[in-house]
């Protein structure tokens, strides 16, 4: 995929983006566990985590002993010490010899795990002296046939008579919790942690203080963890905004220069509305396109794939349930990617289409309503509009129900969970805290998966977006200076030769120009003339190397213009383009253009010759006034005289007019002309032309026809021996303003 | 997803920047509201049905976790005492209940989805009609409207102001009814399930308000710091790429390149900042749904110990506070929806709005076929009312005369054709055509009896035959030939791989100026029509090609009367009459000997062509 290319750009970034992730998925993951932690510990258990008790009265430390084998009491008396205190030895509490923070290898798992069936054992007694009311008979006899038999002050007695009959006892332990099942370990869990709290009661300790310390520390980890992930989110927001917004930039600053440095024969291939879109829309789409593609594309699957490894952690037997619920929404994505999403794309062509008509009516308002057509028009515009109705109700129907059937189906998989984990609860297999992480885990798992799904709507267009763009980064410029240009010239004279000049478009199957041959020189005018199409414009456009010639050579003053440096070669140019284009700014900047250290008078008199200045001086700011983009804000004659002026005020070598006198009226036309004929003396001047009124005063009129040239001389040469020459001025002259304008010319 | 112009984001599922992107505001938006409501006030049904059922379904949606609650609440007492061996879960009950929660999500789902369904249909159906409406508008506006008003802003107009109506009218009112009506079912059912956690959970409204409102205000203003950058980048990157060549042929590139960097790393700096503070929205209300979440957790737990609560009822909580920060999210981003919404409604009513030209009256008669004879009748005319241009103007033109309109470039040489195909009304005096004034005739009449060849040719995206056919609907094939053979382009049309069903593509690229010209002339003489306008500048056409237009041309104003702005000598010798015009005035009348003769503008006018510089 192309759009992964331009992280190359911001790997340093990336590389941390990922860490932070890393960081945050575990942050975000460890928060259900808590509050599994929460429901399963601190509600159920009263805040108690297993069935190791702080502190010990040495009582109960003798009676457990009473249930354990004697291996596991050299491990308990190991554990605890006498509390240090003033109080008579007889009545105190054991203590706990390790603190929970210093737990190593797991000491403290398997000193709860001896300890568990002798506390829950020890429970039994009191728990069936306090049962509540409402318990079913049969249960209140099971419980107290437990307690019966497992009475500890029998036990104390049985124990005291014959040491041997501790193995008698534990054996019936055993048999009894087999009874269970599975059930067992729970309930020797609540059993104990229940007799744990007792101790602690009967030892004078806060039990609710216990209960709510627990609560608020696992909620402060739980802070913690947040404050954690939220960190990390915010620096990776961060990194990704400027990340993505780098490479937009440097994209947008590769583009420009790219195409700056394209050559016609490269611009060609593309419209300048075309680049316009892919330096500006096209770049923002990718970098849109870039922050979601760092934030979604890499913490989506992160966070789902910690989520599974969670579920799978948890045993809770549910995790058929996920793998079907990923069944399903990957079922529903892949309908919906055949259904709706080629809706979407078409949406686009269906606005455009809707946008074309507009444009089309909107432009042809003038015929339409000459040729009385607003209905044909109104029906054509209904159509268009007709079709995008369609589209759009389909994909609006689609998406309407697609969201209710979305949020039905996160529910329904809820709904499935807690009926599941009923189930498992009712076999022991899972507690309430488990539930609810598992609810949480699943909840993540879809929505990081639809999220990476929302990823496959957009990549597309930025992918298309960075198409385009790649498209234009790829075009090598063909125009290319020479390693070692020859510009130390100090006496540019400006004369151009053409010789055997041939050319033909990239990619094109015939010659545009053939064999062309001539000299332009210092002082004279020369002419090119012929329809359009006949290469005249192409002609020109070879001297400031806007193409480069196929075959053959240009040279200025003997030398070929590839050998020096394109700047040096435009210096020496006054090109007038036929399309004159404005620069935003005024028109003393639009004359100055690419000349800064130009004085006032050279403007001036730029100005005077150009035939502009008499509408400058009429405007109120004069030179100051303010010039529009593209020059929209002066007649198209007063652009073409602005552009004329631009390129006289360089005070070139040479001048090339391209087709530039057309936009003026026949009047400016001739004092123009009158004009450039007597100011500028010393510079070789190429005309282009059409119109043959301009080119009668040629000092050598060159006749092009198809690529060809098919003549060349002055007007009275040419009138006499060439065809296509005579041909063109009869179609544009009377015979008797031949002769008038031969007779003033001759 | 972030790009609200095209995706608009969906319910319940805003992502970062969503709706952050300030829009434009309308000037009146209450006006403009009430406006679009009473288009709705057309669907009174669908509309009743779509509040109807969007409120049923949030409320089904709210009481979901209220029954789960009870299913957990059920599940943790069983499970309660069948740990101590006092009691089962009473797994039949708690199917029961799961059973009839899915159903209520089932009901909760189908409402929305009928809801949803209704909603499409009726804002997609009042997109449709307002665009036809606007196409209908575009009939009947006056011409002065398209010549003040750029052709870009009316198109946005149809196109992109409708579009963004269609996209966000939907999510603006269901989102507007799913969260006020679940803010106030989930504050009720929180209320019922625990008024302490409530309080927990109201202690978040200000948290959340306060952070939703500083980083919109925030990020808005980088927002629409980048929104300028972009649109002086785009400026500068249209004006250079417009200009390359010339930027070339100057050297220019290294001021340009330096220019252009300024601009974007101004642009870069507030890109990342708006984008960055736009996606802080995402973590930190996260953060704040997490703060609800442990908050309602701890001191869930807390109040357990003493029985006030169960373990169920945090489970539900902790689904309502979920549910409870993101209508508040939703309602911030609906806001600002509401307003771009509203300033596409409001152009687009402006557009509506605007003065049309006077109607046709009922009772005009209705003309005989015309023959052609035009009289301006001491006209006056100007553009503005304080600025008249053409002052008593009088003229005959007898049926089948050609009439040839010269000036130099910006003498308002189009203005008599406008008055004449009353695109504007003369301010006083009357143009006749065969002796009634055009005013007393149906426009459509009127018009039906010009043909015009403009010099900005008009084609449309369709086959060369139906561009053809433009000129007379009902024509035949054969017609449409014959007429092609007529403007000289038949030959041209069969060199076409397809014919005369290639098909145009936008802006005909794939015709020459002279090419397309000549089809709108085998339009025209297709039409038929008694008098015609020509436009003969055509400075960009070969030699060959303007031979052919011009003898094209000849043939098409055979025993018509005819306009010609006229730029060819030959045409203007060959007129009967001559019109001069000089800043918007007819300066002199004649024909081509008679002008000479008296030596004044046209004279000089023709004489400049020859003097030679």
């Amino acid at each position: 995929m192309k759009i992964l290319g331009y992280l190359k750009e911001c790997l340093g970034s990336l590389v941390l983006v990922i860490l932070l992730f890393v960081l945050q998925v575990q942050c975000d993951l460890a928060i259900p566990s808590y509050t599994r932690d929460m429901v399963d510990i601190g509600i159920s258990q009263s805040g108690i985590p297993d069935a190791v008790p702080e502190r010990l009265s040495q009582q109960t430390f003798r009676d457990v002993t009473l249930l354990m084998p004697d291996a596991d009491v050299t491990v308990l008396a190991d554990s605890y010490r006498r509390e240090d205190s003033n109080a008579p030895a007889a009545v105190q509490a054991l203590l706990l010899s390790f603190p929970r923070s210093e737990d190593k290898k797991g000491q403290r798992a398997h000193l709860s795990e001896i300890l568990r069936t002798p506390m829950a054992l020890l429970a039994i007694g009191p728990i069936a002296e306090r049962l509540p009311e409402d318990t079913p008979a049969e249960m209140r006899e099971r419980v107290e046939a437990m307690a019966a038999e497992f009475d500890i002050t029998k036990i104390r007695a049985a124990e005291a008579a014959n040491p041997a009959a501790k193995d008698e006892i534990l054996k019936n332990v055993d048999a009894e919790f087999d009874k269970l099942g599975e059930f067992a370990d729970m309930q020797l869990n609540t059993y104990s942690t229940m007799r744990v709290q007792m101790e602690y009661k009967a030892l004078g300790m806060d039990t609710n203080k216990i209960q709510k310390d627990y609560l608020y520390k696992t909620g402060g980890m739980m802070l913690l963890l947040s404050l954690a992930s939220i960190i990390c989110g915010i620096i990776v927001v961060l990194l990704a905004s400027r990340a993505a917004a780098g490479v937009a930039r440097n994209l947008r600053a590769r583009l420009f220069s790219r195409v700056l440095s394209f050559s016609r024969a490269e611009t060609d291939k593309f419209s300048p509305a075309s680049l316009v879109t892919r330096s500006t829309n096209d770049i923002q789409h990718i970098q849109l396109a870039l922050v979601m593609l760092i934030r979604i594309a890499i913490y989506s699957p992160l966070l789902g794939a910690g989520a599974v490894w969670n579920v799978l952690q948890t045993k809770t037997g549910m995790s058929w349930i996920l793998g079907a619920a990923v069944g399903v929404l990957l079922l529903m994505l892949i309908a919906v990617n055949f259904t709706v999403i080629p809706k979407f794309r078409i949406m686009q062509d269906l606005l455009d289409r809707l946008n074309l008509v507009s444009r089309e009516i909107l432009t042809g308002i003038p015929v339409i309503r000459a040729f009385s057509r607003e209905k044909h028009e109104e029906k054509r515009f209904d159509t268009a509009s007709r079709s995008l109705l369609k589209n759009q109700l389909f994909v609006n129907r689609a998406m309407s129900t697609l969201m209710p059937l979305f949020f039905f189906f996160m529910n329904a998989l809820m709904v499935t969970i807690v009926w599941f984990s009923a189930k498992g609860m009712d076999t022991g297999s899972i507690r309430m805290g488990d539930m609810m992480a598992f609810i949480t885990y699943s909840m993540q798992i879809v929505m990081s998966f639809m999220m990476l799904a929302m990823i496959f709507v957009f990549l597309p267009r930025a992918e298309v977006a960075a198409g385009r763009i790649n498209e234009v980064l790829a075009t090598e410029p063909t125009v290319l200076d020479p390693p070692e240009p020859l510009d130390d010239v100090s006496d540019w004279k400006g004369e151009i030769a053409f010789s055997n000049v041939s050319f033909r478009f990239p990619g094109a199957e015939e010659n545009v120009l053939e064999n062309i041959s001539f000299t332009a020189q210092q002082g004279k005018t020369t002419a090119i003339l012929g329809g359009t199409g006949s290469g005249k414009s192409t002609l020109v456009q070879l001297i400031p190397r806007l193409y480069d010639v196929s075959s053959g050579r240009v040279t200025i003053d003997g030398t070929d213009v590839r050998d020096i440096s394109q700047r040096k070669l435009r210096s020496l140019i006054g090109y007038v383009p036929q399309k004159a284009v404005l620069f935003s700014g005024t028109i003393d900047s639009n004359l100055r253009f690419g000349t800064d250290e130009l004085a006032q008078e050279e403007v001036v008199r730029a100005a005077r010759i150009a035939q502009a200045e008499d509408f400058i001086l009429e405007k109120d700011e004069q030179y100051g006034s303010e010039i529009s983009q593209g020059g929209t804000n002066v007649s198209g004659g007063q652009r073409q005289r602005l552009a004329i002026a631009r390129a006289i005020a360089k005070n070139p070598k040479v001048f090339v007019f391209d087709d530039s006198f057309s936009a003026l009226d026949f009047k400016t036309d001739a004092a123009l002309r009158q004009a450039l004929h007597t100011e500028i003396s010393n510079a070789a001047l190429i005309i282009v032309a059409q119109r043959i009124s301009t080119v009668l005063r040629a000092d050598r009129i060159i006749v092009l026809d198809e690529g060809r040239m098919v003549g060349c001389g002055t007007h009275e040469e040419l009138m006499k021996s060439c065809p296509a020459y005579q041909e063109i001025a009869r179609s544009q002259l009377s015979d008797e303003e031949l002769s008038k304008g031969g007779g003033q010319n001759g | 997803m972030a790009d609200n112009k095209q995706n608009a984001p969906r319910r319940r599922m805003g992502g970062p920047g969503a709706g952050i992107v300030p829009g434009e505001k309308a000037k009146n938006f209450k006006g403009t509201l009430g406006k679009l409501l009473q288009r709705f006030g057309k669907y009174p049904y669908q509309v009743a049905f779509v509040l109807l059922a969007s409120i049923l379904g949030t409320v089904c949606f709210v009481m979901g976790p209220e029954i789960l609650r009870r299913a957990t609440n059920l599940l943790q007492t069983g499970l309660q005492a069948k740990l101590i061996g006092t009691g089962e879960i009473q797994l039949g009950k708690i199917g029961a209940i799961l059973a009839g929660l899915l159903a209520v999500y089932g009901v909760s789902a189908l409402m929305h989805l009928a809801e949803g369904l209704i909603a499409t249909q009726v804002t997609q159906k009042l997109c449709f009609s307002l665009r036809r409406e606007i196409s209908e508008k575009i009939s009947r506006l006056p011409m002065r409207y398209f010549e003040s008003q750029p052709i870009g802003d009316i198109l946005s107009r149809i196109t992109n102001d409708v579009d963004t109506l269609s996209q966000s009218m939907q999510n603006c009112f269901t989102q507007f009814i799913f969260s006020v009506t679940s803010l106030i079912g989930i504050t009720v059912m929180m209320f019922v399930t625990s008024w302490q956690m409530t309080l927990i959970a109201f202690a978040l409204i200000p948290i959340s308000g306060g952070l939703i409102g500083g980083i919109m205000r925030v990020s808005q203003k980088y927002f629409k710091r980048q929104q300028k950058y972009l649109g002086e980048i785009n400026g500068q990157v249209e004006e250079t790429f417009a200009g390359q060549t010339v930027v070339k042929l100057f050297g220019y590139e290294n001021t340009a390149m330096e220019t252009f960097k300024e601009t974007n790393s101004s642009l870069f700096a507030s890109a990342w900042k708006s984008q960055f503070l736009s996606g802080l929205m995402m973590p930190l209300m996260n953060f704040v749904g997490n703060l609800g979440y442990v908050g309602v957790v701890v001191f869930g737990a807390v109040l357990t110990m003493n029985g006030t609560l169960m373990v169920g009822d945090i489970v539900a909580f902790v689904q309502y506070i979920r549910n409870f920060t993101q209508p508040i999210q939703q309602l911030a981003q609906v806001g600002n929806q509401f307003q771009s919404m509203a300033a596409a409604a409001e152009r687009v009513f402006e557009f509506l709005d605007e003065s049309e030209e006077t109607q046709d009256a009922l009772n005009l008669k209705q003309p005989d076929e015309l023959r052609g004879a035009v009289t301006f009748d001491n006209v006056h005319f100007g553009y503005l009312p304080e600025k008249t241009i053409i002052n008593s103007f009088n003229c005959a033109v007898q049926p089948g005369q050609t009439v040839a309109i010269v000036g130099p470039t910006g003498a308002g040489k189009t203005t008599l054709v406008k008055l004449l195909m009353r695109f504007y009304d003369v301010d006083s005096g009357a143009v006749l055509v065969d002796g009634h004034d055009i005013r007393e005739l149906p426009r459509h009449a009127l018009r039906e009896g010009f043909g015009m060849v403009l010099q900005d040719t008009w084609l449309f995206s369709g086959t060369i035959m139906e561009n053809i056919r433009y000129g007379r609907l009902d024509a035949t094939d054969e017609e449409v030939v014959a007429a092609a053979k007529a403007a000289h382009v038949h030959h041209f049309i069969n060199t076409l791989s397809e014919g005369y069903e290639t098909h145009l593509s936008e802006d005909a690229e794939n015709l020459s100026q002279g090419q397309k010209q000549l089809l709108t002339i085998a339009r025209s003489i297709l039409a038929d029509r008694p008098i015609l306008i020509l436009d003969e500048a055509t400075s960009s056409v070969d030699t060959r090609t303007e031979e052919r237009i011009q003898k094209a041309m000849r043939n098409l104003m055979q025993g018509r009367t005819s306009f010609v702005i006229a730029h060819r000598l030959s045409t203007i010798r060959d007129a009967d009459i001559i019109l001069v015009l000089r800043d918007g005035d007819i300066v002199e009348q004649g024909n081509h000997a008679q002008l000479l003769e008296r030596d004044g503008f046209y004279a000089r006018l023709y004489n400049a062509q020859f003097a030679v510089g």
